[in-house]
């Protein structure tokens, strides 16, 4: 791809006819009406929805229930409040932040080094620890829940038989190192996958003359090739933020008191699914659309914020 | 440099392999030995069952009907989205109306590209809440429905089902024998349109990334060339695009043969025993976990491997197709 | 799982607003498997029991914390404080800790896999734990000892003689009780009063009644019946009610006995064709195949809808959504011909919400103590004050008259007798009730009559009765 790019750029093609510009300007204004009406369109249809449903976390339930339609008769913040502390909301995205912060850097520290290695060494073995990972992503999470279950108990539990250490209270089941763990470990395929493209893609030669210029292989991967695979770290760090703050399955099995007084350790999803469990039971929809609206905040934001970022890295890597 | 090759490679190796290998490809691996028995789920004694559980799926009908589900997703749902994401991607980077100098996005741009990727940051259960309202079959409280009403498309009495409509469109459900259906029931589009809804603003972000490393000298050089914007596309940017339209092929594909998720959250319960939305996936779910089957846990997991299996051959067919033919040397 | 013989119509209807939520997804996976790996040799003792005393018959030791596991759901959390409350009291110094779970089955099996499992349970909740598969693996205790136990108010009276008829039986599991269940569920169509009287309407009784009544709403604007379409499980009770009720006991009976033509019997096609009349005719509801709980359930309370088919739960689920003068009422279903086999009255009803105290808890005779104080008097009427839920202790509710539900429960249930209607198929056979689900809602989506209905129900049946995966039951009561 490098060197085609190059020979184009290098030549532009030097044809200034003076027709044919204009040509081009009516049939993209034409297209420019269509397509901007389709954008507005996707737009609302993204927009509509979301907005509805976080207007009804102002609403009262008869409100909700009766006239869904409409814009609440008094904006009242109330089922925010019964979000935060009798949803316990407060509590769930801080325990979602702990975890978060170490899952989330191990999986793009351990993914992109499997994925650099894997896209630029050839040796023996590689093509099977590749498909081993394309594997992991073509696999539904559910299918192997039941022995994961197992899995997470026995490790914490055989690697305190052997070392003594206090390794079910650390990575065991209902502890924040165990579902770190396990968190990594599903998100990994999908982060090999995608880094192992972005790694393949990056050009040869600078990696050639930092090896000329004498750096070990370990430093030219964290001087070098991963500053370079920015927009590509962003963008999958991005998804993966987003995978686990929605992960559901994973700590519903293992995130749960495992005696009565064990403490509980619920992420942001459980919490969303206990309001959403409870208006079966009890009508609450308010605390539920209000619930709802708490815990897509600060996923949107981070994206917000990264999403500069993204275009930041990318353009940098254009002007290059 | 080369001498020092091997210990490099192992030690960035050692730590996410392993943690893979014990988090995620033993319990799988575990599954796979279970497809081979008729565990029941619970009893203590699991009873080997060989390819027993593997020819049964030839014979469920419920099976090969939620199959032929997945193939219809996985016909129109990776096309559409991509088709989607890629004309999003090409006007928000480059489909500006080129009266100023250079190439740019359509106005707005920065919000579109915001705005469209929100459903991929919601989580399941959001989409679901959100959506079973939007096809709510009440013309005063559905969306959709209140819409139709004011555009005279439906009356107030008749609000249309959506995820509660069982019947096939565009075709007829095709009957091979007394108990085999293949059909496409409206539901199954409903679930659809709602993955497309959610799944454009990945692929768009993803596409313009590459679009955003294609020199903009190049659609410029294009443009004085006398290309049109659709030419340009056609000419300049799908064939440099190359590389993430495969990879999206390949996740859209995998999610198509999923499809767990929306198919086991929104429809409603009778209609899911219908079948009408059953993927293989949802019936797996439930061959595992409610069915009255005594062998079931074990069929459950011979579905599951299959479904696994059909995966793995679409990706290594797609893997091979579009393989990137430069080669990266060291 | 298999069969969930404590109360199959309680778990039905739980399993089937699981599925509403995305919630549905996270509940089942690690169900049944993971009791695999429970140790089958729980011994049930756990030892150092303290004196025992008529006034303390388990031996209680009050410097053990007992732990109790509780459904959080429609009932809330306050009945089962002030259980706690009362237990601490008679004990002093002791501690009751609550764990709240909204689906016992999933959080629950790790422990007791892990032979861990808490000193009481409410076992109820979308995911019940099985007992078929405790009692196989002896982590349950069989519940005599408490029923044999003398009661808190009256140590000369046992604890069974304070519990109405049938409730212990409800509980039997291989002919002994392990589950005690705590409430009574009266099931029937439920209206606004308030409505009715304004207009000056009556409870129909007959076909022919409904249908003028129906006719007179229909010109207001009003749907006659709408039901909770998204939840077949609530139109499963109405037409198996019916059959029972124009085909009498035995053409149940014979549904459940998967017995051939079965569902081809004329009782059944009868009732799917009134429900059929209904639909053609424009009285129920528009849209209501397709619509939730909730919103059908607020169409009565807006008198949007006169009638819908549901529990006596449905007072609490709406608590906060009713109008100040809402009154609902439940009334059994009406007759469909002039010679119905079963007499206008005959209603569903069924003891749940069960507790069971596991073998392998820390503190087994504070456990068996908690539900011994749970069974006062005193407790049951705070039970029914709070959940406004008949409570299963004899005369702990007398002079309740907080709540128009309350009232016309306990008066429906006195005039059924023994007219209860009960059906075993769908805790038995999981893949018949699914297909009757889905029948269900072709049914009331408008796709068919009673010939499509009873056609796909007798295959489904007939296959089930051939498949040698399936473990057959027999129905003889």
């Amino acid at each position: 791809m490098t060197t085609t790019t190059t020979t184009r750029h290098t030549a532009p093609a030097p044809t200034p006819a003076a027709a044919a510009p204009k040509q081009a300007d009516t049939g993209g204004k034409v297209l420019g009406v269509f397509s901007h009406g389709f954008m507005i369109v996707w737009a609302l249809m993204v927009t509509v929805p979301l907005g509805w449903a976080v207007i009804q976390s102002f609403k009262s339930d008869r409100e909700i229930l009766t006239k869904p339609l409409s814009l609440p008769a008094d904006w009242s913040i109330d089922a925010f409040g019964r979000a935060w502390t009798k949803g316990h909301i407060g509590e769930y995205f801080l325990n979602t932040i702990i975890v978060m912060t170490f899952s989330l850097t191990l999986t793009m520290l351990l993914g992109s080094m499997v994925a650099y290695v894997l896209a630029r060494y050839s040796f023996w073995g590689n093509r099977i620890i590749y498909y081993l990972f394309v594997v992991g992503l073509t696999m539904p999470i559910f299918l192997g829940l039941v022995p994961l279950y197992r899995t997470v108990q026995n490790v914490a539990a055989i690697l305190q038989n052997v070392t003594g250490l206090a390794f079910v209270d650390w990575i065991g089941l209902n502890t924040f190192g165990g579902l770190v763990l396990v968190y990594v470990a599903y998100s990994l395929p999908f982060t090999v996958f995608f880094m192992h493209a972005f790694f393949r893609t990056l050009p040869t030669a600078i990696a050639e003359a930092g090896m000329v210029d004498g750096a070990s292989h370990t430093k030219l991967f964290f001087r070098i090739m991963l500053p370079m695979a920015k927009p590509g770290l962003i963008s999958v760090g991005l998804f993966n933020v987003i995978g686990q703050w929605n992960q559901f399955l994973l700590p519903k099995l293992l995130m749960f008191p495992q005696s009565g007084f064990d403490k509980e350790r619920f992420v942001i999803t459980q919490g969303l699914l206990n309001l959403a469990n409870n208006s079966k039971y009890e009508t609450d929809w308010a605390r539920l659309f209000a619930g709802m609206t708490l815990a897509m905040l600060p996923i949107l934001i981070v994206y917000l914020a990264f999403n500069r970022q993204i275009q930041a890295g990318l353009t940098s890597a254009t002007i290059k | 440099m080369r001498h020092r090759r091997l210990p490099f490679i192992a030690g960035f190796l050692v730590a996410p392999v392993v943690l893979y290998l014990v988090y995620v490809i033993w319990p799988y691996l575990q599954t796979f030995g279970y497809s081979f028995t008729d565990w029941n789920g619970f009893s203590p004694d699991i009873p080997y069952a060989g390819f027993g559980n593997y020819t049964d799926l030839f014979k469920d009908e419920v099976f090969l009907r939620a199959l032929f589900h997945n193939v219809v997703i996985l016909t129109v749902y990776p096309i559409i989205t991509i088709g989607i994401a890629l004309f999003f991607a090409f006007m928000l980077n480059v489909g500006g109306s080129g009266k100023t100098a250079g190439v740019t996005g359509v106005r707005g741009s920065a919000f579109y590209k915001i705005v469209f990727f929100f459903p991929q940051v919601l989580s399941i259960a959001i989409v679901a809440i959100i959506w079973s309202r939007v096809f709510e079959s009440s013309a005063d409280t559905g969306l959709l429905n209140s819409l139709l009403l004011k555009l005279g498309l439906i009356d107030h009495d008749h609000p249309k089902l959506f995820l509660g409509e069982t019947d096939s469109w565009p075709f007829k459900g095709l009957s091979i024998g007394d108990d085999i259906t293949l059909d496409s029931p409206v539901v199954l589009w409903c679930l659809i349109a709602v993955a497309v809804w959610g799944g454009v603003g990945f692929y768009l972000v993803l596409f313009s990334a590459g679009m955003q490393s294609i020199p903009r000298d190049i659609y410029e050089a294009a443009l004085l060339d006398g290309s049109s914007r659709v030419q340009s596309f056609f000419q300049v940017t799908l064939p440099l695009l190359r590389e993430q339209i495969s990879v999206a092929w390949v996740y859209l594909g995998i999610a198509a043969l999923d499809f767990f998720l929306l198919a086991f959250a929104l429809p409603s319960v009778g209609v899911q025993a219908n079948h009408a939305s059953e993927v293989m996936s949802t019936w797996m779910y439930y061959t595992a976990f409610s069915a009255g089957r005594m062998d079931k846990f074990g069929y459950a997991c011979a579905m599951g491997i299959a479904l696994a299996l059909f995966t793995l051959l679409f990706t290594m067919i797609q893997l091979r197709v579009t393989r990137s033919r430069d080669k990266i040397e060291f | 799982m298999t069969v969930t013989p404590d109360s199959p119509s309680e778990l039905n209807r739980r399993t089937v607003l699981r599925r509403a939520a995305a919630a549905g997804l996270l509940a089942a996976p690690a169900a049944g498997i993971l009791a695999a790996c429970a140790s089958t040799d729980t011994t049930g003792d756990t030892g150092d029991k303290g004196a025992t005393s008529e006034s303390n018959p388990f031996g209680v030791d009050p410097a053990k914390p007992v732990e109790a596991v509780v459904f959080d759901g429609g009932f809330g959390q306050e009945y089962a404080k002030y259980y706690a409350a009362s237990y601490e009291k008679k004990y002093s110094g002791s501690k009751v800790g609550i764990v709240w779970s909204k689906e016992v089955q999933t959080d629950l099996q790790p422990r007791f896999a892990g032979n861990n499992p808490p000193d009481v349970i409410n076992n109820s909740s979308p995911k019940t734990l099985g007992i078929d598969v405790l009692v196989a693996n002896s982590q349950v205790e069989d519940l005599t000892q408490l029923f044999e136990a003398g009661s808190v108010d009256d140590a000369k009276v046992k604890v069974k003689d304070t519990l109405l008829a049938g409730v212990i039986d409800e509980g039997l599991y291989n002919d002994k009780p392990y589950t005690l269940n705590a409430a009574f569920t009266v099931y029937g169509f439920f209206h606004d009063a308030t409505l009715f009287a304004a207009k000056g309407w009556t409870v129909p009784k007959t076909w022919e009644e409904f249908l003028t009544l129906a006719e007179a709403a229909k010109k207001e604007g009003i749907a006659a019946f709408t039901h909770q379409g998204k939840y077949p499980w609530y139109m499963n009770n109405v037409i198996i009610d019916w059959v029972w009720k124009v085909g009498g006991k035995s053409a149940v009976v014979a549904i459940d006995n998967l017995e051939a033509n079965a569902w081809k019997a004329p009782a059944v096609v009868t009732v799917i064709d009134k429900i059929k009349e209904m639909l053609d005719k424009g009285y129920v509801q528009p849209g209501a195949a397709q619509l939730d709980h909730t919103t059908t359930q607020q169409a009565v309370i807006d008198g949007k809808a006169l009638f819908i088919p549901c529990g006596t739960w449905l007072e609490g689920e709406m608590a906060k959504t009713l109008k100040p003068d809402t009154k609902l009422e439940v009334s059994a279903q009406w007759s469909l011909t002039a010679s119905d086999a079963s007499p206008y009255g005959t209603v569903r009803a069924a003891a749940g919400e069960g507790w069971i105290v596991p073998s392998g808890g820390k503190n087994k005779a504070g456990g068996l103590e908690f539900l011994r104080v749970m069974l006062s008097k005193d407790n049951a009427r705070k039970f029914a004050e709070l959940t406004k839920s008949l409570p299963v202790v004899k005369g702990a509710a007398d002079g309740l008259t907080g709540s128009s539900q309350f009232t016309s429960a306990n008066k429906v249930l006195a005039e059924a007798g023994a007219n209860i209607v009960s059906t075993k198929f769908g805790g038995w056979y999981p893949d018949l009730y699914k297909a009757f689900e889905g029948a269900i809602s072709n049914l009331m989506s408008g796709k068919g009559g009673s010939a499509e209905f009873t056609d796909a129900m007798q295959k489904a049946a007939d296959k089930i009765a051939a498949d040698p995966n399936v473990k057959k039951q027999k129905r003889t009561a």
